[in-house]
């Protein structure tokens, strides 16, 4: 980039300095080659995936659950001998491959406890437990290892078994939607992700995993929310309205103190949706044919008073902050 | 042309010039803080997020006001009043985005004004439509004349999301030109692509190197990178075949191949080569990257018309043959070696998104990029130039 300085502004010699530095740094390669690397390990899965499903015959279940076993082995191996001593802050960066290692590690133990289900039933008819169990040792790994990644596989796993113990057969198979069961579990769910969160922020435990806990808490307790607005009943509505204005609230709060955008952005997104279902609908119920203009003009001032928000907002948040945005905490 | 003010645009360079710098080491932090102190940021650019979000609102809030005055009548009446609407409401968005534009502190990047901006030109080019009653079929004509629109706005505001629109529409108005034209087209068709593909590359690459086209250095960037891939798309072997078949309807059986075929061949996959070769020799990002992308569609290609392996043992072998470049690659670079290296480069990320949205979107990279230092502490970049130019976010 050839920044135009006027003349005078840089200090003496700074310019020759600065062409030096361009002329002698060296290309890096580092994104590339880490893209090379991940379409390499996703190649080399889903061919050696759709291998082994199209010979099962000839090679025998034994036989892959082995190299799968031993695969796993390989890689949790490589990770245990690479690995830094534990610590309840941030471990330093150690080279990417022992990362990936154990991505694909955790990848293939997931598919070795599929396996055994699938085909040998090992956990009965519990999946929760077939969920639940490797969901347990991911997030043994995140936190050993320092993994943001597998620690969203733990919480992910944990979320879809706890979503299978608690939602009724009939939601699943009939299609059902006006259950309730599902939004209770978001809700739940939601909750003891935020008490992770807050207990990994405040007991100074693996602080930057707070962010993953935080996030799938907000997206789940809000969709929950807003579901129970939408399919909820008489005085259910105004229950589940409030609780999605106090959860953004909250997310408010927790946006101000962390500085995040990303939090603030979606805690405005959920509660307009929320707000919006309540006014139109009370609007429409109130009369329906004047209502398409009114709610014409009720977007047009809300979205104008949204964007008048966004752009105060800094004197909303009382934070000095560059062009580029906030610094991150 | 510009909408902007000229020195603004140099004021933002040269600020993300002095972090770049302080970041690499070359000027020390004292000095780079008491310059950006002098320099104030010019523009209102707002964070990522907060930029969707003035998206998301600014968007509803534009339809909104086209849904009342369509509800409220006035583009009930007729086809033409609905295109005159059309074109007056253009025209008010232009007005609101020439408004925040010519503030003290003018809004870019800003989300708000690109939702007024995309609207207008949605506006204008539908009331075009309209009123020309052109809703047959998207011609030639009225493409072309679209893109016009859309590359004047785009060099008028900056804007590389409009450039690379503009681009396509140039495209596709050639292709309906030429499948007009009978047979004779579908041989002049990939010279025409290629060499104004090429003509194109050569000209952005003039751009990003006269400094008084400097304002425009992202725009150049993606239409050179666009320009790369249509060059390439003009003479590959499944394009021109699978695009001779359904413009020109010319018959291919297994054992009539196109004319030409081995010269095509050799584009398909001589192209690539060139491309990663140039990029690495004279380390333009740009070129190696479009060489990356058109070596998969080489491949592709490949495999599209011989069947060597079946699909799994292809990826298999695949998987490995890209592992092991990138293990060599890595073990290779891991010190410099002719001017490249394998460590991290900061700019590249961090010139495109901030330390909060790379945060979201690094779901596998679990350690921060930054904690890893090369071996010789010093930090390398080119021009960071990830996305395909998506909406011009820089």
């Amino acid at each position: 980039m050839k920044a135009a300085f006027p003349p005078g502004i840089l200090p003496e010699g700074q310019q020759e300095r600065i062409d030096h530095h361009y002329r002698s740094r060296p290309f890096s390669l580092f994104w590339e080659m880490r893209a090379i690397l991940y379409l390499g390990v996703l190649f080399l899965c889903s061919g050696l995936g759709i291998l082994i499903y199209k010979n099962i015959d000839t090679i025998g279940h034994q036989t892959i659950l082995g190299a799968i076993v031993a695969a796993t082995a390989a890689c949790f191996w490589y990770c245990a001998r690479h690995a830094k001593p534990f610590t309840y802050a941030q471990a330093a960066a150690d080279s990417s491959w022992a990362e990936y290692m154990l991505l694909l590690g955790v990848l293939l133990f997931g598919v070795f406890t599929g396996y055994l289900q699938v085909k040998y039933s090992v956990f009965g008819d519990d999946h929760a437990l077939a969920l639940g169990l490797p969901a347990t040792l991911y997030l043994f790994l995140a936190y050993r290892f320092d993994h943001r990644g597998v620690l969203q596989l733990a919480i992910s796993g944990f979320c879809a078994a706890i979503g299978i113990v608690t939602t009724p057969l009939a939601a699943i198979q009939e299609n059902v939607f006006d259950h309730h069961a599902p939004v209770w579990t978001g809700l739940a769910m939601g909750a003891a992700l935020a008490v992770a969160g807050a207990l990994s922020e405040l007991r100074d435990f693996k602080r930057h995993f707070s962010f993953s806990y935080i996030n799938f808490a907000m997206h789940l307790s809000m969709i929950a929310g807003i579901t129970g607005l939408v399919i909820g009943k008489g005085w259910e509505k105004w229950f589940f309205f409030l609780l999605v204005g106090a959860l953004g609230a909250g997310l408010w709060k927790y946006a101000r103190w962390k500085r995040s955008h990303y939090f603030l952005l979606f805690a405005v997104l959920y509660v307009y949706v929320a707000f919006s279902y309540g006014f139109l609908r009370l609007l429409f119920l109130a009369d329906a044919s004047a209502g398409v203009s009114f709610a014409f003009f009720y977007f047009i001032l809300s979205c104008a008073g949204t964007i008048y928000f966004f752009l105060n907002m800094k004197t909303f948040l009382k934070a000095e902050s560059e062009d580029a945005g906030l610094p991150e905490k | 042309m510009l909408a902007y003010r000229k020195s603004d645009f140099d004021s933002l360079g040269a600020r993300a010039a002095l972090r770049e710098w302080a970041e690499d080491g070359v000027i020390d932090a004292p000095t780079a803080a008491a310059l950006l102190e002098k320099i104030p940021p010019p523009f209102h650019t707002p964070n990522l997020f907060i930029r969707i979000g003035l998206f998301i609102f600014g968007s509803i809030c534009a339809a909104a006001a086209f849904g009342l005055f369509f509800v409220m009548g006035v583009g009930m009446r007729s086809h033409q009043a609905f295109g005159v609407m059309l074109l007056v409401f253009a025209a008010v968005l232009t007005v609101a985005v020439e408004m925040l534009i010519r503030k003290e502190k003018p809004f870019f990047r800003a989300g708000l004004e690109e939702a007024f901006l995309y609207g207008a030109l949605l506006c204008l080019i539908a009331g075009l439509i309209v009123l020309l009653e052109m809703n047959s079929r998207l011609r030639f004509p009225i493409v072309l004349f679209a893109g016009c629109i859309l590359a004047a706005a785009a060099l008028r505001y900056a804007d590389s999301f409009l450039a690379a629109l503009a681009w396509a529409s140039a495209f596709y108005a050639l292709f309906d030109l030429c499948s007009g034209l009978g047979d004779r087209a579908g041989y002049i068709l990939p010279l025409l692509v290629i060499s104004l593909s090429a003509c194109a590359a050569y000209a952005c690459g003039g751009g990003l190197a006269k400094a008084a086209l400097r304002h425009w250095e992202h725009v150049w960037q993606v239409l050179r990178f666009l320009a790369l891939l249509t060059c390439y798309a003009g003479g590959n072997y499944f394009v021109i075949r699978e695009l001779g078949h359904m413009l020109f309807h010319q018959s291919v059986t297994v054992d009539r191949d196109i004319p030409f075929a081995p010269a095509f061949y050799a584009f398909t996959f001589g192209l690539p080569l060139a491309y990663t070769a140039a990029g690495l020799v004279k380390k333009d990002r740009l070129f190696l990257h479009a060489g990356l992308v058109t070596a998969a569609f080489a491949v592709f290609t490949y495999k599209y018309y011989h069947h060597v392996l079946s699909v799994e043992a292809g990826l298999a072998l695949a998987g490995i043959f890209l592992i092991a470049t990138a293990w060599i690659g890595l073990r290779l670079f891991r010190t410099r070696r002719f001017g490249l290296t394998a460590a991290a480069s900061e700019k590249g990320a961090k010139g495109i998104l901030d330390a909060e949205s790379l945060a979201m979107l690094q779901g596998f990279a679990s350690k921060d990029i930054s904690a890893q230092s090369s071996p010789e502490g010093l930090k390398g970049g080119g021009g960071g130039f990830g996305g395909g130019g998506a909406d011009g976010t820089f």
